[in-house]
C-alpha cells in the first residue's frame, strides 16, 4: 500500500517502528521460554539435578541454582505460570476500565460523575498497597493478586477510552455515523476504540502487562509469604535465593533472572511507547 | 401520512458558555424561525456567516437540541427521537459541512457506505453491489472505493458524503455548504449532480450556502436567515429576478453580484442596543429606517407576512423594494 | 478578576475539596469492607485474634456495617485505628503511624523532587542539545526497566564490598551508613531516595511527559507569537507546560508511593511502606487498612493541589468541573 500523504514531523522520543521491533525483540526471550517449558522441553523445575552453582553446561543451559536446580527451566515455567494470571490483569483492566471509560464518556451527567469518582477511588489508594491487601487476604494466590493489578489499572485505562471518546466524539465523521443511525454501542465499540483508539489501548495493555511483572517480581523477591513460593520458581524468588551465592562468585543465577526481568519491561515499555509514537491520528 | 414534509414553528436555540458555573449570557441563534416545506422541493438557505444557517440544518434533523418551538419532519417530532433516530435516518439525512472531517478516516470509503447501506439498505441485495450503485449514482469511480477518505480530492469526498446520506433513501436531506472551497469545474460537476440526483428520486433538498450562485443554479424556493431570524422567504425567480425585497435580500445580492457597490452603500453599526429590542433587528443597517424617520422600524419587529405569490417578508416598508 | 470570577473560583475549588472528599469517603468504605468481608480474619502467622484487637476486626462488635464503619470514620477522625492484631500486637496504629509517615513522606519527597528535577533537566536539554535527544531517550528507556528492588539490590551487592574494599585499603574511615541499608540517614537516605526516583520507570515516565509537553509547546504558534511580542520567556512557558504537566505529577504520586513499599521493605527502613508490607505479610489488616486510608489521603491531597494549580494557570479548565 502506498502511503505518501505528508506527515507533519512528529514530537517524540524515539522513531516508533525501530522501538517496537527492538521491544518485540526483547520480549522474544521470555516468550520462548514460556513456549520451551510448555512443550516440555526444558528439563524439571523443581529437580535437584546437579551440584549447586554449577556453571553452564549442555545439560544446563545456563547452570544450576545453590540447591542444584536447572536455571534455564525455572525462568521458562516462571514466565509460563504467569502468562495465566498476567493476561487475567489485562482482561480485568479492559474491562473494568473499558465500562468505567465508556461511562465517563458517554453517559449522562449522573453516570459520569459516578464513573469519574469510582475511577478516582480506585486510583486513590496507591496500587501496591492495594495489591498487598489483596495478597494478604487471598493468601497470596496469584490469579487474585494479578486480578487486583488489572482493577488498580482500570483507571487508567478509563482515562484512555475517556480521553478518545472526548476527543473524537465532537468530531463531525462520529456525528455523521449518529445522524445515520449507527447505534451508539458500535459507534463507540468499532469507530472510536477500534477505529481510532486500538494502539492506545494497546499501549495500555503493555503498560499493565509491565506493572504485573514488577509486581510480581517485587512481592516474590520480598518473600513474607506474600509472592511466589518456593518451590515454584519465579524471577522475583530465583533473584532472592541467588542473593548469598553473589557473594562467593556465583553471579548467574542471580543475573539471569535479573536479566529477563529488566529485559522483558524493557520490551513492554518500547512496545508501547512505539505504538503511542506511531499514532496515526493526533488531535 | 398527512401534512407538509417539514413543518418548524417558533424555532429558537441559544448557545450557553461552556462550562460548570461559567459566566456571561447566552448566545442565541435562532429566534423564532418558522416555515413549512413541501414534498420535492429544492430550497437554498442562505444568510451572512453566524445567521444560524447551520444550527438551522441541525436542528432540522436533530443533531442539535433547541430551546423552544417544534420541528417535525416526515410525521417524527425531531427533539423526541430517542430510539427512534433509526427509523428516522431512513427519511431524513445531511451532508455535512466539511468533508474532510465528516469521513471517518480510518475506513476505506466501500466501508464507510457499506455501514450505510447495512443499516438500512434492501436485504435482498449484496451490500456490495448496493455500495457501487451508490457510486454510480454520484459517479466516483468505482475503483475509489478502495481509498481511504484522505486520499480522495475534495469533489471525491463531497461525492461520497452525498452517497452516504442517499443511502438511506430518505425523503428530506440538508446538505450543509455542500460546494463551499473547492474549484469552480468542480462546484458546477457538483451543482449539475444535485440537480440529476433530485430529479432521479422524490426527495426534498435544503442547500445550505453562503455562495448565492449556487443557490440560484439550484434552488426553486430560497429562505433567508438574519441573526437568527427568517426575514424572507421568497421563490428563486422572483429573488433572483429582482424581486427580492427584504432590504438585506437586496444587501446580500448586492455583494455577491456588483460588489463595488457595497462600498457606497449604507452601512450602520452592527452592535445592538442593551436591553429588550422591540423594534427591527436589521434597521441599524437599513437604508430605509435610517432614510425616512423610521418610526414603526424603531418600535415594531417586523412579521413575516405574505407580499406576493409564494412569496413572505419581513419588512414594514417592502414596497418601497419594489421600484428598482 | 471580577467579583462572578472570584465567586466561581471559590465554588470550583470548594466542589473539588467536596468531591475529594466523597470519593475519599467511598475508598475508605470499599476497603473496610473488604477488609471486613476477608476469610479467616486475624493473624493467621502469629497465632490467634487477642480480645484486646479493637477496630474493625473487634470479634464481638455485632452492630450493622454502616454502624462500624461510622465508627471507625469517627475513631480515624479523632486519630484512632484501633490496635495492631500482629505486627505489634496491642499497640495503637496511630502511634505505629505517626513516626513511619513523618519518614516516608519525606523520603518519597525527596525522591519526587530528585526525579522531577532529572526529569526537567532532560527535558531543557533536549532542546539546548538536539543531537544528544535520541541518546536520552535510549538512556530513559534503558532506566525504565529497572524496577526498585533490582536497584537496591545491586546497590547493596556491590556498594558493601566496595566500601569494605576502600576501608580497608585505608582510603577512608568507615562511612556511617556502612553496611548500606543499616539506618535511613545521610547519603544512604539520599541514596534510597535516589533509588526510588530512578526506580519503577518513575524517572523515564517524567521524562517522557516533560519531553512531550515542551516539544508540544514549542511546536504552538502561539508561543511564536510571544517570543516575537518579547514577552517574558520564563512566564509563558511555565504557564503553558506546567498546567499540563501538575496532573501527571498527580497521577504518578500512587506509583511512587508503591515503589516506596518495595525499597522500604527491601531496605527493612521504618516507614509506612515497611508497615504495609508487614501487615500485609502478617495479615494485621487495621495497620493495612490505616496505612491504605493515609496513603489515600496524601494520593487525593496531591490530585486536588494539581487541580488548583492547574486551574489556576489554565481558565478553561475551571469550566469542565
Amino acid at each position: 500500500m502506498k502511503l505518501t500523504a505528508y506527515r507533519h514531523p512528529r514530537p517524540g522520543w524515539t522513531r516508533p517502528r525501530a522501538a517496537v521491533a527492538v521491544g518485540l525483540a526483547c520480549l522474544a526471550p521470555a516468550a520462548a521460554g514460556a513456549v520451551l517449558a510448555v512443550a516440555g522441553w526444558l528439563p524439571d523445575p523443581a529437580a535437584f539435578a546437579g551440584p549447586g552453582n554449577a556453571p553452564p553446561s549442555p545439560a544446563h543451559w545456563l547452570g544450576t541454582d545453590v540447591l542444584g536446580r536447572d536455571v534455564a527451566s525455572r525462568l521458562g515455567w516462571a514466565a509460563a505460570r504467569f502468562a495465566g494470571p498476567a493476561s487475567l490483569a489485562v482482561v480485568v483492566a479492559l474491562a473494568v476500565g473499558g465500562v468505567l471509560g465508556v461511562a465517563e464518556g458517554l453517559a449522562g451527567p449522573v453516570g459520569r460523575r459516578a464513573g469519574r469518582w469510582t475511577a478516582q477511588a480506585l486510583d486513590g489508594v496507591p496500587k501496591l498497597v492495594l495489591v498487598l491487601l489483596a495478597a494478604s487476604i487471598t493468601r497470596s494466590d496469584l490469579g487474585w493478586t494479578m486480578a487486583v493489578v488489572g482493577l488498580t489499572f482500570a483507571p487508567q485505562v478509563a482515562g484512555a477510552v475517556r480521553a478518545s471518546i472526548e476527543r473524537l466524539r465532537a468530531r463531525a465523521f462520529i456525528e455523521a455515523e449518529r445522524c445515520l443511525g449507527v447505534g451508539a454501542t458500535r459507534i463507540v465499540l468499532l469507530h472510536i476504540l477500534w477505529g481510532h483508539s486500538r494502539r492506545a489501548l494497546v499501549s495500555q495493555v503493555t503498560g499493565v502487562l509491565a506493572y504485573a511483572v514488577l509486581v510480581e517480581s517485587s512481592l516474590s523477591y520480598l518473600g513474607g509469604a506474600l509472592g511466589v513460593q518456593e518451590p515454584s520458581a519465579s524471577w522475583g524468588n530465583m533473584l532472592a535465593l541467588a542473593r548469598d551465592g553473589l557473594f562467593h562468585g556465583a553471579w548467574l543465577p542471580a543475573a539471569a533472572p535479573a536479566a529477563a526481568i529488566c529485559v522483558t519491561l524493557l520490551g513492554f515499555r518500547l512496545v508501547g511507547a512505539g505504538l503511542l509514537g506511531a499514532l496515526e491520528d493526533r488531535p | 401520512m398527512s401534512g407538509p414534509l417539514v413543518q418548524v414553528d417558533g424555532l429558537c436555540k441559544s448557545f450557553r458558555p461552556p462550562g460548570f458555573l461559567a459566566g456571561g449570557s447566552r448566545t442565541p441563534a435562532l429566534r423564532g424561525v418558522g416555515f413549512t416545506l413541501g414534498g420535492r422541493e429544492l430550497v437554498g438557505l442562505v444568510g451572512e456567516s453566524g445567521s444560524g444557517k447551520t444550527t438551522l440544518g441541525r436542528c432540522l434533523l436533530g443533531l442539535t437540541a433547541f430551546d423552544r418551538g417544534t420541528v417535525r419532519v416526515a410525521g417524527f417530532r425531531v427533539d423526541r427521537l430517542g430510539r427512534a433516530r433509526r427509523a428516522f435516518a431512513r427519511e431524513a439525512q445531511m451532508v455535512f459541512q466539511n468533508p474532510y472531517a465528516a469521513l471517518d478516516p480510518a475506513f476505506r470509503v466501500r466501508t464507510i457506505l457499506g455501514e450505510a447501506v447495512r443499516v438500512h439498505g434492501d436485504r435482498d441485495e449484496p451490500t456490495a453491489r448496493q455500495v457501487e450503485r451508490l457510486a454510480d449514482l454520484v459517479q466516483l469511480p468505482r475503483g475509489r472505493l478502495d481509498e481511504f477518505p484522505g486520499r480522495l480530492s475534495g469533489g471525491e469526498r463531497r461525492r461520497v458524503a452525498f452517497a452516504r446520506a442517499l443511502a438511506t433513501r430518505p425523503r428530506f436531506v440538508v446538505a450543509d455548504e455542500p460546494v463551499a472551497g473547492i474549484d469552480p469545474p468542480v462546484q458546477v460537476q457538483l451543482l449539475e449532480l444535485v440537480r440529476r440526483i433530485h430529479a432521479a428520486r422524490p426527495l426534498c433538498l435544503v442547500l445550505i450556502s453562503h455562495d448565492l450562485g449556487a443557490v440560484r443554479a439550484l434552488a426553486e424556493r430560497v429562505l433567508v436567515l438574519y441573526r437568527g431570524r427568517l426575514v424572507e422567504d421568497a421563490p428563486a425567480t422572483a429573488f433572483f429576478g429582482g424581486r427580492a425585497l427584504h432590504p438585506y435580500s437586496r444587501e446580500l445580492l448586492r455583494s455577491a453580484y456588483d460588489a463595488p457597490e457595497i462600498l457606497a452603500g449604507p452601512v450602520g453599526g452592527v452592535r445592538r442596543p442593551a436591553g429588550r429590542d422591540q423594534g427591527c433587528p436589521y434597521r441599524h443597517r437599513c437604508g430605509r429606517a435610517t432614510g425616512s424617520g423610521g418610526a414603526p422600524c424603531a418600535t415594531i419587529r417586523p412579521a413575516l407576512d405574505p407580499c406576493g405569490p409564494g412569496h413572505r417578508v419581513a419588512c414594514h416598508r417592502w414596497e418601497e423594494g419594489e421600484q428598482p | 478578576m471580577s467579583r462572578g470570577v472570584r465567586w466561581q473560583w471559590l465554588g470550583w475549588a470548594v466542589g473539588q475539596a467536596g468531591a475529594a472528599a466523597v470519593v475519599l469517603l467511598g475508598t475508605s468504605l470499599v476497603l473496610f469492607l473488604v477488609v471486613e468481608a476477608a476469610p479467616g480474619r486475624g493473624p493467621d502467622r502469629l497465632g490467634t485474634v487477642t480480645a484486646a484487637a479493637g477496630g474493625p476486626v473487634a470479634p464481638r462488635d455485632r452492630a450493622g456495617w454502616a454502624v462500624r464503619y461510622g465508627r471507625w470514620v469517627a475513631g480515624a477522625v479523632r486519630g484512632e485505628f484501633g490496635s495492631s492484631t500482629a505486627v505489634q500486637r496491642g499497640r495503637p496504629v496511630a502511634e505505629l503511624l505517626g513516626s513511619a509517615a513523618r519518614r516516608s513522606l519525606s523520603l518519597s519527597a525527596a525522591a519526587f523532587g530528585l526525579a522531577v528535577f532529572a526529569a526537567a533537566v532532560v527535558a531543557a536539554g533536549r532542546r539546548v542539545l538536539p543531537g544528544a535527544a535520541g541518546v536520552a531517550a535510549w538512556g530513559v528507556h534503558l532506566a525504565s526497566a529497572l524496577p526498585v528492588f533490582l536497584l537496591v539490590y545491586g546497590a547493596v551487592v556491590w556498594l558493601n564490598p566496595a566500601v569494605a574494599r576502600g576501608a580497608a585499603s585505608g582510603w577512608w574511615d568507615a562511612p556511617g551508613w556502612f553496611p548500606f541499608p543499616s539506618r535511613p540517614e545521610g547519603a544512604a537516605w539520599w541514596l534510597g531516595a535516589g533509588l526510588l526516583a530512578v526506580g519503577d520507570g518513575f524517572l523515564a515516565d517524567l521524562c517522557d511527559r516533560f519531553s512531550a509537553q515542551t516539544d508540544a509547546v514549542g511546536a504552538a504558534g502561539y508561543r511564536v507569537g510571544a517570543r516575537l511580542l518579547r514577552l517574558p520567556r520564563l512566564a509563558v512557558a511555565v504557564r503553558a507546560t506546567v498546567p499540563g504537566v501538575a496532573d501527571h505529577l498527580a497521577g504518578r504520586v500512587t506509583f511512587l508511593l508503591g515503589s516506596l513499599v518495595v525499597l522500604e521493605s527491601a531496605l527493612g527502613w521504618p516507614g509506612l511502606g515497611y508497615l504495609a508490607w508487614r501487615a500485609a505479610a502478617e495479615r494485621d489488616l487495621p495497620v493495612l487498612l490505616a496505612v491504605a486510608v493515609l496513603l489515600a489521603v496524601v494520593v487525593r491531597t496531591a490530585a486536588v493541589a494539581a487541580g488548583l494549580v492547574r486551574a489556576a494557570l489554565d481558565p478553561r479548565y475551571r469550566g469542565s468541573g
